[in-house]
């Protein structure tokens, strides 16, 4: 079917502008509701990642030999292995430690000398209910200065962090959903007051103002699809883009972030991602981000609709 | 009637234009023909006075009353107001794309009366590349391609040759036949003169009513047609 229009609508300056516009509106939306959604995917990783960890760092006496420091830290393991809730419990050796501690250090801890503590990684179950005090009380029983580290205090930041990230985006959404509302606003009222005489004969002609109304929704959704579906396509292959660059960069972030995180006790699909930062979305992910063309441009016809239904309500 | 705070330019008429008559608008330019017949196709409301039309008071319609009543309505603009960017037969099809007529059916009728005005060769031509004349009967076609109620055209073969003008006219009156109520405004008295129908003539800024069937200098409102009334009262149909 022909999209044919009483209104010269397209030869007006806002209809090659305002693809552009809608194109622009579409891409920041897609982009900042691809970004919750990784920051969404991201929260999840890190709460299951890291609550189901937790690190014992065991300092030793400078003094202590090697027999006697294996003989403490399988004490410390027994113990571990047999409070309820823990799963497996892994020994860094120390060439890890050290790697751990080069970015504080700034050299190879290896190279400096100093004592370093043994580190043991536990996994929980899933559904581990820790008694972390007691814990702790009984490894400080076996070695004073032993101490269990359960990420708690930093998870929670980061989580109220990634809170934050997706309520930004949610504000960016809706902020550019209002815009686009806005412009069409504009421009249709501009559209009105271009065409008033056409708009009159029209009138004069018999047609209700529903009539004057489909003719701009008309174009609203010729040019909100044409900007929508660039914008969009444009955002995903910037999504894609930025999986690419983290791909890339993805070793040297992930050693750095996973260093930053004082994370030694990931689940090795974790470790590897570092921070877990994928830009990689789930294909409803993708069905959401596609949908957003289709959802700028009905709000654009809705807004063109009602603008014109108002303004010509006030006329006459 | 009178526009914003200027002189009153109709006032004191009043008439009915019966279902299905046939009536010429005559009077000197300026003297407020066009006027009257906007008032008659709800482009202008009286200031004072009451208009009805179909029997209704236009000023107790609502906005949303008025299409309905404007489909029924076939007007001829003095200056055409032809669409620029539309097509001679886009024109002509508008109230009926309006009224939501099919395409094809559109298309078809639409040709057919370009055809029978003399504009076959001219369907896809832009007004402005068309004469007066032809822009004229293509105003004229758009008028009555929808079989209107009422048909007021304005002036409607100012800018035609007498052979044209005079095959426009018998077009009105076919559709007069077939039961429009029709006015044509005109200061072409050759033209009246050539037909019987009842003159409405715009004199003083008011309305009196010529029948050339009845012999004598006419005047006055003893006609059937005209109805004595406090107010300004086309009331066609
Ligand atoms: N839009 C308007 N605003 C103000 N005055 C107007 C307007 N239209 C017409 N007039 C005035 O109303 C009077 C009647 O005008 P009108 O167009 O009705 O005359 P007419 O009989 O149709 O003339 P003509 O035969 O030249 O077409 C004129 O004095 C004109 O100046
Ligand atoms: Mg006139």
């Amino acid at each position: 079917m022909r999209l044919r229009s009483d209104l010269p609508l397209n030869r007006d300056a806002a209809a090659r502008f305002l693809p552009w516009i809608l194109g622009f509106m579409v891409y920041l939306a897609a982009l900042a509701v691809g970004a919750a959604m990784v920051v969404d995917r991201l929260a999840d990783r890190w709460q299951t990642g890291l609550t189901g960890n937790l690190t014992v760092e065991v300092p030793f006496d400078p003094d202590l030999g090697v027999a006697e420091k294996s003989l403490l830290l399988d004490r410390i393991i027994d113990l571990l292995s047999a409070t309820p809730g823990v799963a497996g419990t892994t020994l860094l050796d120390d060439r890890e430690i050290a790697r751990l501690l080069e970015p504080w250090l700034g050299v190879s801890a290896s190279e400096l000398d100093i004592p370093l503590p043994a580190l043991i990684a536990v996994t929980l179950r899933p559904d581990a209910r820790l008694d972390r005090g007691q814990l702790q009380r009984d490894l400080t029983a076996l070695q004073p200065g032993a101490r269990v580290d359960d990420h708690g205090a930093w998870i929670d930041d980061a989580l109220a962090f990634l809170d934050g990230l997706k309520l930004l985006a949610a504000l960016l959404t809706g902020l550019v959903l209002v815009a686009t509302a806005l412009t069409i606003v504009f421009v249709t009222r501009t559209g009105l007051s271009i065409h008033r005489h056409v708009i009159e004969i029209v009138h004069l002609m018999g047609a209700p103002d529903a009539y004057i109304a489909q003719q701009f929704q008309t174009q609203s959704l010729r040019l909100g699809l044409i900007g929508g579906v660039f914008g969009t396509l444009l955002a995903a292959a910037t999504l894609y883009g930025a999986d690419y660059l983290l791909r890339v960069t993805g070793p040297f972030l992930a050693e750095t972030a996973g260093n930053v995180a004082g994370d030694s006790a990931m689940a090795p699909d974790q470790a590897g991602g570092g921070l877990g930062v994928h830009v990689k979305l789930l294909a409803w992910q993708w069905g959401v981000i596609a949908m957003l063309p289709f959802a700028a441009t009905l709000i654009a016809m809705i807004s063109a609709r009602w603008t014109v239904l108002r303004s010509l309500a006030r006329r006459l | 009637m009178q526009y914003g705070a200027g002189p009153q330019i109709l006032r004191d008429i009043t008439f009915t234009l019966a279902p299905g008559s046939f009536h010429f608008l005559v009077g000197r330019s300026g003297a407020g023909k066009s006027s009257l017949l906007k008032l008659m196709y709800l482009g202008l409301r009286p200031t004072s006075g009451i208009v009805s039309l179909f029997g209704r008071d236009v000023a107790s319609l609502d906005r949303a009353d008025y299409p309905a009543i404007r489909r029924r309505v076939g007007v001829v603009f003095q200056d055409f107001r032809l669409i620029e960017h539309l097509s001679a037969l886009d024109n002509v099809a508008l109230p009926l794309r309006v009224a939501g007529v099919r395409e094809s059916d559109i298309r078809r009728h639409c040709s057919e009366l370009l055809a029978w005005v003399g504009l076959a060769d001219q369907l896809n031509a832009l007004p402005a590349t068309l004469s007066g004349g032809q822009q004229q009967r293509v105003a004229i076609a758009r008028a009555v391609i929808a079989r209107p109620n009422l048909l007021l055209a304005d002036e409607p073969t100012g800018n035609v040759d007498d052979v044209i003008g005079l095959r426009l006219m018998y077009l009105f009156e076919e559709l007069n036949k077939l039961g429009t109520t029709v006015v044509v405004a005109t200061h072409n008295d050759a033209l009246v003169s050539r037909f019987t129908h009842r003159q409405l003539r715009l004199e003083q800024s008011t309305v009196r009513i010529f029948d050339p069937a009845q012999p004598g200098p006419g005047r006055g409102p003893q006609s059937p047609y005209a109805t004595p009334a406090t107010a300004a009262s086309p009331e066609p149909a």
